[in-house]
């Protein structure tokens, strides 16, 4: 087997862990499956490419503007859309979840809009020579990647476990009415959760958009694999999504090298309704204390 | 007594509607012909569709710059339809209504075949820009259907000229999962297995896909001489010469479809080097004096940052010969501009090599007078450089 099929593993892999790492942080904080996690990701991604290629900015600069759009985004999709629906209908999670696939689709047809409805080229945020590693060899955005997914988990789980708010933020995602009737600021843990969750996606689609490119539509299909991967996953630790997503690039990627193109769908249908009926919590769990 | 004023006013309004619809086949008012343009801005086609469409306006501005057509000007009335084969009818129909003398279509394929019937029963020629399925022209319903791009199974003979000229006999064939791309390489393979060059791996992918890297490593452990790209171009496109630039030996010949050289936004996509000594079926080359001078319409028309592309001169060519035929028969009438679309013989396209002409009959819309509407090009770098020394398809 070809050593770049690993590398690949490992760069998808990362990419999608960090989409369904986003995805955690909503569900502990907010108890929602934040669909529109893609977007957020696409808009980083197209608004740097955008701001560099159309406007001229630094790369630096544009990267920073489309993590702020991110962050703005996961920010307005829970003050502006979650919110009044949940306190208007009492909490109920269906109508919250068909308002953020809406909002989904909004955010995609709204950057067609502004951005244009052509394929932008990914901006490397360093640059330097390919790293030989026996016969494959990784690309700087490759790296980058790599680096940036390790030292956000790192980061992520350190502020989960010595942080006072990240403290609180695992309470709340172990009982919010606990959390409630402790006096924890449910609302404010809330909002830093959908802080948090743009941060990390949009700078997931600003280091995968290298990969292919980034469009308006790209938010859909992103979206459906950080949700996987957290199926995957699971959703009892801060590294499960990074599991979730090693296991599913591998799904994807190995899949068809073994068994033909077709296999690639075939085999992520499998994994995702063997989870759903057997797994449904994923690989790692979360024991609560009662 | 309301409701019976009501219903009164209600047929009225109908009446005056139906009556407006029965004049709109008239080829617009006295000072204007009405040009239809079925275009895609916000489906899947948006990006390759809005660079046509523009260039068909560029186009008109320029015949009604130089005086219009029968002393009157072109108008161009136009409407998406998001390349959705369920919707684009009804946005033809109502194109059809304001008067159009003649339907442009820079959409899908799949939509402007489920336009066929519209245009047969409405009796208005219609004029896929820039596609090449054959289906278009295929009964039942394709009389008033004309194509000027050079056909799939046309493009199909000419790739087969382009393997042999280097000597390839084992090709693979990556491709994304689109029924367009299905519908061309089923043509497209025919032509191959006609010629005895064998296809030693077929590849697939989604649009949308993460990675590529298991398809090319199939593909380079099957040896081929060379691997054709047969995408509908965007990301997967890139993804797939990203990845063969890291897989595949320096010495197997990469050949694509137009739709790499016609979205010059996916040069930047790639990665550097990935894109060099890339042989795509383009159709634009200075060698022919009437690109150059399509050229110069559309470098006038945009900005400095303009790159031109084989849409562009399709388009711009499009225009000219409607412009030619509603001249040559002296009425904006659809069943005038028929008959003459019917009767145009030897046209001397915009884009193609310089001996590339375009005729139709009555029993032929198939306009391409050989595959010398073709222009293999080759990139140099990141970017294309010209025609492709190798080899070219003589008409």
């Amino acid at each position: 087997m070809s050593p770049q099929l690993f590398l690949s593993i490992i760069e998808v892999g990362c990419f999608f862990s960090l989409l369904a790492l986003s995805f955690l942080l909503v569900l502990d904080g907010a108890a929602v499956f934040n669909f529109a996690i893609g977007p957020y990701a696409m808009a980083a991604g197209l608004a740097t490419s955008w701001l560099v290629t159309r406007l001229g900015y630094p790369v630096l600069a544009a990267a920073l503007a489309g993590l702020a759009i991110a962050v703005v985004l996961a920010a307005v999709t829970d003050v502006a859309v979650i919110r009044p629906i949940e306190a208007r209908l009492g909490g109920a999670e269906l109508p919250a979840l068909v308002a953020v696939a809406a909002t989904l689709f909004l955010i995609e047809q709204a950057a067609g809009t502004i951005f244009g409805r052509g394929d932008f080229p990914g901006q490397p945020l360093l640059g330097f020579e390919p790293i030989a590693l026996g016969s494959a060899a990784m690309s700087a955005p490759q790296v980058t990647l790599l680096v940036a997914t390790v030292a956000v988990f790192a980061l992520v789980a350190w502020w989960l476990r010595a942080s006072r708010t990240g403290r609180m933020l695992r309470a709340v995602g172990d009982n919010k009415h606990a959390a409630q009737l402790l006096g924890l600021p449910v609302s404010r843990i809330r909002g830093i959760a959908f802080i948090l969750s743009g941060l990390i996606a949009g700078l997931a689609g600003l280091l995968f958009a290298h990969k292919s490119g980034v469009s308006f539509t790209s938010g859909l299909q992103w979206t459906l694999w950080g949700f996987l991967a957290l199926v995957i996953g699971g959703t009892g630790s801060v590294w499960a999504p990074l599991i979730g997503g090693m296991l599913l690039a591998a799904v994807q990627i190995l899949s068809p090298y073994y068994f033909g193109s077709a296999a690639a769908d075939y085999a992520i249908l499998l994994v995702a309704l063997l989870f759903f009926a057997l797994r449904p919590s994923g690989l790692i769990t979360r024991k609560v204390r009662t | 007594m309301k409701r019976k004023l009501g219903l009164k006013v209600g047929a009225a309004a109908a009446g005056c509607t139906l009556a407006l619809a029965g004049c709109g086949g008239g080829g617009g008012g006295d000072d204007t012909i009405v040009i239809g343009l079925v275009e895609d801005t916000s489906g899947p086609g948006a990006a390759y569709s809005q660079i046509t469409s523009a260039a068909v306006r560029a186009a008109v501005d320029k015949v009604n710059e130089e005086g219009g057509v029968l002393g009157r000007q072109l108008e161009v009335v136009s409407d998406d339809d998001s390349s959705d084969p369920s919707r684009s009818p009804t946005v033809t129909r109502r194109i059809i209504g304001e008067g159009a003398s003649v339907v442009m279509f820079t959409t899908g394929s799949g939509a402007v075949i489920a336009n066929k019937s519209v245009m047969q029963e409405a009796e208005v020629p219609g004029l896929p820009v820039t596609s090449a399925a054959t289906q278009v022209i295929e009964d039942p319903d394709a009389d008033y259907m004309y194509l000027q791009a050079v056909t799939t199974a046309k493009q199909g003979e000419a790739f087969v000229g382009a393997f042999e000229a280097i000597d390839a006999e084992k090709i693979a064939i990556l491709s994304d999962d689109t029924p367009t791309m299905a519908a061309y390489n089923e043509v497209l393979k025919d032509a191959i297995d006609e010629a005895g060059i064998e296809i030693v791996a077929e590849e697939e992918a989604a649009t949308d896909a993460a990675d590529v890297t298991a398809q090319l490593s199939r593909v380079e452990q099957a040896e081929p001489d060379a691997v054709l790209v047969s995408t509908v171009g965007g990301q997967i496109e890139v993804l797939y010469q990203n990845t063969a630039n890291k897989v595949l030996p320096e010495d197997v010949q990469m050949f694509s479809l137009s739709s790499i050289g016609n979205q010059p936004q996916l040069w930047g996509q790639a990665d550097s080097g990935a894109l060099d000594g890339l042989v795509y079926v383009g159709a634009i080359t200075d060698e022919n004096p009437r690109t150059k001078e399509a050229r110069e319409v559309m470098e006038a028309a945009n900005d400095d940052d303009y790159v031109m592309t084989d849409y562009d001169a399709q388009a711009y060519s499009a225009v000219k010969m409607v412009a030619n035929a509603i001249e040559e028969t002296g009425s904006a009438e659809p069943a005038d501009v028929h008959k003459a679309l019917n009767s145009t013989s030897g046209f001397e396209a915009y884009y193609g090599l310089p001996d590339f002409t375009v005729s139709y009959t009555e029993d032929d819309h198939d306009g391409a007078d050989g595959a010398c509407g073709v222009v293999f090009t080759v990139f140099d770098g990141s970017e294309p450089s010209g025609a492709w020394d190798e080899y070219q398809p003589s008409c």
